[in-house]
């Protein structure tokens, strides 16, 4: 009885564009319409929203997609419903024949009669009805559809790389041998990371430093690879192939130009703190070398600990500088860079571990074991008696994989070849670690006592001078003593890596450690972000060696993605979010799960960064308020297509 | 012979509908009923194009997608999981059953397992019944109102009459509303005064005693602005409704219920007879021995009585008449009413007719909290308005709050922002905006973070959603009452 349209707020989709519409029925040679009858379906008339309406054997073939290209250009038409197969078999190839009829390719909507109707039986009339409907959907939702194009961006081919470990440094060093220019930012005053301040490199306990310095010194001196150390990101815009990075530059305090490094202003000065580079072993003056031979050999300052900081009581390091390095009143600087790749390579940092006193970790052990630390490589806590028995041992609750048993023999063996009377055990579940044999073996025939056993965390108790601690294999518990107890220090993510993700919008996993993981196997390095790679042990703790490839392989990613002179297509896809309806509520931003929405600091709205949207369309379901908007899948087409496949619903007609 | 059952299918082209081509590809047989929708991922499936779905004919909605963990846009089908689990909790208070709207995940390679589902739903669908929402929950009240284009058509005529001299004649008429909107006028101060002074009030039921015999009596189009407050609630409130149209040059809904139905739609929840007999025999409170509800005709000193009969449902006003401006808000705010009331009494520059007049914004956009929230917000855990002190600067979002800034049109400040309270959606949606509770649900379950289980769980813990985000709204959604009893 009701012909009443329903009452409500509904508003209409907007008016299709005009245009002719096009309507093909292929036969796909003797597979469609033997269940579905055409002839219902083929009649001009029964069509009012086609110019053209016409009927093929095999459209996909040679002469198929010859004749279709010019019955599009005879009957003047701009836009085009196929009723066939599977879109996911020829879209692509009729979007090609569209293209070079000099049509926009996006303004095709096939009709899945095969596949999904014809292919599935049933009773004749039901599936005609149906194969009506779903054409007139396409229909409907094709006059909606809108002609899309390629974009394409001009990129920048430099690249910043973050962090001065092993990894960046690989990286840095690939790419500026293929004339990249490169901005490594370091956020300690010395670049090397954590490998440059090791005494050895297993397995071949190597020397780290000479490990090392060829490749720092070579970063350093580069024409192609301006080093800024005590840097941090602290802001990235754009996209991939057009990144622009600003960084925050805390001062050194000191002339890089001038300085020697000859360490008199050391010796000066009055102010002693506890040293960051020696574990909390030792003790270091407010100015100076980071530590004994670091690059670049520059001094630095810490202006926390600094008197003329504090309250400009004393400037005696500026005034005893033979060679007027001091600058006691720089100033931070703030810098702006364009870039086109950015490699993250942060590192990690080892954490402390607790215990009684004669408790310490294998990150103290290292420096204390090297010749430049705190006790000049000599096995002794303050306070405490020379150790007699040591154990190097790791916990169950590690997650860190491969480093610990390398610690922990390579440690033991540092500790065993220069002290052969020192009896020393390692209790790191070696068992479980493959390729490790050789290693164990060679520790074992000096003298190592090699325990499957783990430690079990936090039962360390003071036994005299010596450590009590309860070791487990399996179910089975031993009580031991130690003069010094070496517990493997918890590898985490490095001092600002939460920062720095948040500012690239990548994921972390539950240690902290960046994602890594783009959907392609064959992309190492990549992350969801395109334009940004994750390198080294920022990805999560590993040898040094396995930086090492990660840096070059990061450096392969960028130099076959980012190619000077090239251009970037963007996606012709990407969301786009109207900047007068869009709120900033952020909900796209949310929803989005490749991080592609970013919001613009200063009016706060949100935009796309096409680069890295993949056209899912979450941010146009999250919109509340329309602004966002998934090309070729909006809502006014969406809507039409529902409306187009219930309409005879409605009207009553069955079935 | 029950008839096979229409189901629209929303399937992703990376999975579902891959599924549904290899289903073909090896001839499974399964039945015609799916009426396909490709999309691009789950992720772009909208709450509102499921109702929409319903609403236009569909017996069933299908919504197929990668399995969680595998979705090929990484965590798209955890969104729709999220919106679609808060969206069924809504159609379980509109006594919609849950097999009508089902989200199954099939791979790509899972053919057979494509071809059970929709073999299964068909099935289940069958047995059920047409859902034939249109008729069974929409049309009888549109019969009783003789909501006809032949109605339209005459109330457009009216309104050509040439108009007496005089200052502007102005009507402020209340239907089925709690009198906020009558203090509104009221509570523009200076500007009530001015308003009073400039123009001839002609009815004024709160105010004024005027009869409808002289309402009826006044020539077509002799009031200048007719200001309607309430939803449409009685037989008799549609009456008056068609009786000020004809009246009136200019018809205003005025006010949230006029608009969207306001508070008043949420009785579209329970059938009329439940309400009644809720209210009049089942309270605790209520003393009525003679069972009587209101509505049967009464004899009272020589006069048979009777009083107005309850509509199937509440309706806003543009369902019963054209409406030629709406002025929002629970009740409008003296800024928006102000600069409205100027607007429409000076005549010139006035929007094109069916505007709202305040400004097509959301809340968000002009909100003072906004800079507080993160770029990314990510909601592990939602918190309680009545368990909860919100803090005063930051924005309500980020603290698990619902708050609907983001999907109401601004013009309230200062409102419930400034008084350290979370929007409640009361001016309704921004224009182009269909269904305004279901943009804000799909808005609030994208703010969802954590693994499916996680966002699953948040869905579910949130009590009433249908009164949540559609606690103004509800007559005006694209499912605007519940499925009425009895057998389809």
């Amino acid at each position: 009885m009701s012909a009443s349209p329903p009452p409500g707020p509904a508003a209409a989709p907007p008016e299709p564009a005009p245009g002719r519409t096009g309507l093909v029925f292929c036969r796909c040679g003797p597979n469609l319409f033997n269940l579905i009858e055409l002839g219902p379906l083929e009649a001009r008339a029964h069509w009012p929203e086609a110019a053209a309406v016409a009927v093929q054997g095999i459209l996909c073939g040679e002469e198929g997609q010859a004749w279709l290209a010019g019955w599009l250009r005879a009957e003047r038409l701009d836009r085009l419903v196929i009723a066939a197969c599977s879109p996911r078999e020829h879209e692509l190839t009729f979007r090609a024949v569209m293209a070079r009829a000099g049509l926009n390719p996006y303004l095709l909507h096939m009709v899945n009669l095969r596949e999904q109707v014809e292919w599935i039986g049933g009773a004749p009339e039901q599936a005609t009805a149906r194969a009506e409907r779903l054409v007139r959907a396409g229909l409907a939702r094709v006059a909606r559809q809108e002609a899309r194009e390629r974009r394409q961006i001009d990129v920048n081919a430099d690249v910043v790389v973050v962090g001065g470990g092993a990894a960046g440094v690989a990286a840095a060093l690939a790419l500026a041998r293929k004339d990249r220019k490169v901005l490594l930012l370091e956020r300690s005053p010395a670049l090397g990371g954590l490998a440059a301040q090791l005494d050895e490199i297993f397995p071949d306990h190597l020397c780290a430093s000479c490990f090392m310095e060829p490749a720092l010194d070579e970063v350093l001196h580069h024409e192609r690879i301006e080093v800024l150390t005590e840097a941090t990101v602290t802001g990235v815009r754009g996209t991939a192939g057009a990144f622009e990075v600003t960084a925050a530059c805390a001062p050194r305090f000191v002339d890089a130009e001038k300085c020697i490094g000859c360490g008199q202003c050391s010796l000066i000065c009055p102010v002693e703190v506890v040293d960051p580079f020696a574990g909390g072993l030792g003790k270091r003056r407010a100015i100076g070398a980071a530590y004994p031979g670091s690059l670049p050999h520059v001094a630095v300052l810490d202006p926390a600990a600094c008197l003329h900081h504090r309250d400009g009581s004393c400037d005696s390091c500026q005034v005893g500088c033979g060679f007027d390095a001091i600058r006691l009143d720089a100033a931070a600087e703030k810098r702006v860079f364009n870039a086109g790749a950015i490699v993250v390579a942060t590192g990690f940092r080892p954490g402390e571990v607790s215990g009684p006193p004669g408790t310490i970790s294998t990150w103290q052990l290292e420096r204390l074991l090297h010749p430049g630390g705190p006790t000049e490589g000599k096995l002794e806590l303050p306070g405490r008696p020379p150790p007699g028995s040591v154990l190097l041992a790791s916990t169950a609750s590690e997650t860190d994989g491969a480093l610990p048993p390398r610690e922990l023999l390579k440690l033991a063996r540092g500790l065993t070849t220069r002290w052969p009377a020192l009896a020393v055990t390692v209790a790191g579940g070696l068992s479980r670690t493959p390729g490790l044999g050789g290693e164990a073996r060679a520790a074992a025939a000096a003298g190592v006592e090699l325990l499957d056993d783990e430690l079990l965390a936090g039962q360390e108790r003071p036994a005299g001078d010596a450590v009590e601690v309860r070791l487990a294999n399996g179910l089975l518990e031993t009580a031991r003593c130690f003069d010094l107890v070496v517990i493997h220090a918890p590898s985490l993510p490095a001092l600002g890596a939460e920062a720095l993700a948040g500012l690239l919008r990548l994921d972390r996993d539950a240690r902290g450690f960046f994602s890594e993981g783009s959907a392609n196997p064959f992309e190492p390095t990549s992350t969801r972000v395109a334009g940004v790679f994750v390198a080294g042990a920022a990805g999560g703790p590993r040898p040094i060696r396995e930086a090492i490839r990660d840096g070059a392989a990061a450096a392969g990613r960028v130099l076959a993605t980012l190619v000077p002179g090239e251009k970037h297509e963007l996606s012709a896809l990407a969301a786009e979010i109207d900047p007068v309806t869009c709120g900033g509520c952020g909900t796209c931003a949310s929803a989005c799960p490749y991080h592609a929405v970013v919001r613009d600091p200063a009016t706060l709205a949100y935009q796309v960064e096409a680069a890295t949207c993949h056209a899912c369309g979450s941010c146009a379901a999250s919109c509340p308020t329309g602004a966002a908007a998934a090309p070729h899948f909006t809502r006014a087409q969406l809507t039409a297509e529902i409306s187009a496949l219930l309409a005879s619903a409605r009207a009553g007609a069955s079935p | 012979m029950k008839p096979p059952p229409r189901i629209v299918a929303f399937l992703c082209e990376w999975c579902a509908y891959a599924a549904a081509d290899k289903a073909g590809a090896s001839h499974q047989a399964y039945p015609q009923t799916l009426l396909t929708v490709r999309v691009p991922c789950t992720g772009r499936v909208e709450p509102a194009m499921v109702l929409q779905a319903f609403r236009e004919g569909a017996d069933g909605v299908l919504v197929g997608g990668c399995h969680p963990g595998d979705c090929h846009h990484v965590d798209g089908n955890v969104r729709a999981a999220a919106r679609l689990t808060l969206l069924s909790r809504a159609l379980d208070q509109l006594q919609i059953p849950r097999a009508r709207l089902r989200v199954e995940w099939v791979g790509a390679a899972e053919g057979t397992r494509f071809a059970e589902v929709a073999t299964q739903m068909t099935a289940e669908l069958t047995a059920l019944g047409p859902l034939d929402y249109q008729r069974r929950a929409l049309d009888s009240v549109e019969d009783a109102l003789h909501v006809t284009t032949a109605r339209l058509h005459q109330l457009e005529e009216a309104r050509g009459a040439p108009r007496a001299p005089g200052k502007p004649r102005v009507a402020f008429y209340w239907n089925a509303s709690c009198g906020g909107c009558e203090e509104a006028v009221v509570d523009l101060g200076d500007g009530f005064a001015a308003l009073a002074a400039a123009v001839e009030i002609v009815l004024w039921p709160v105010a004024l005693d005027t009869k409808k015999a002289e309402v009826e009596a006044m020539p077509d189009g002799h009031i200048d602005v007719a200001f309607v407050n309430g939803a449409i609630r009685l037989d008799d409130q549609d009456h008056w409704a068609v009786l000020l149209r004809r009246k009136s040059r200019t018809l205003v809904a005025f006010g949230a219920c006029a608009h969207l139905g306001g508070v008043v739609g949420l009785g579209n929840l329970s059938e009329p007879g439940t309400l009644l007999t809720t209210a009049y025999r089942d309270q605790p409170s209520i003393s009525n021995p003679g069972q009587v509800l209101p509505g049967q005709p009464v004899q009272a000193g020589g006069h048979e009585l009777t009083l107005p009969a309850l509509l199937s449902r509440a309706l806003p006003l543009a369902a019963a008449v054209p409406v030629d401006f709406t002025i929002p808000g629970c009740p409008p705010s003296p800024p928006v009413l102000q600069a409205a009331i100027d607007l429409l009494l000076s005549g010139a520059g006035l929007p094109p007719p069916g505007a709202v007049l305040a400004p097509n914004a959301s809340l968000c956009d002009s909100c003072p909290r906004t800079g507080s929230r993160p770029e990314r917000l990510q909601l592990t855990a939602l918190a309680r308005l009545a368990t909860t002190q919100p803090d005063e600067a930051t924005c309500f979002l980020a603290q698990g709050l619902i708050c609907h800034g983001p999907a109401t049109r601004q013009g309230c400040q200062p409102g419930c922002v400034e008084v350290n309270m979370p929007c409640r959606g009361c001016f309704g949606p921004l224009d182009g905006v269909v269904d305004g509770g279901a943009a804000m649900l799909s808005a609030f379950a994208s703010l969802f973070a954590g693994d499916l289980a996680t966002q699953q769980a948040l869905a579910t813990s949130l009590p009433d959603p249908a009164g949540t985000f559609w606690r103004y709204g509800l007559a005006a959604a694209l499912l605007p009452r519940r499925l009425p009893e009895g057998a389809p």
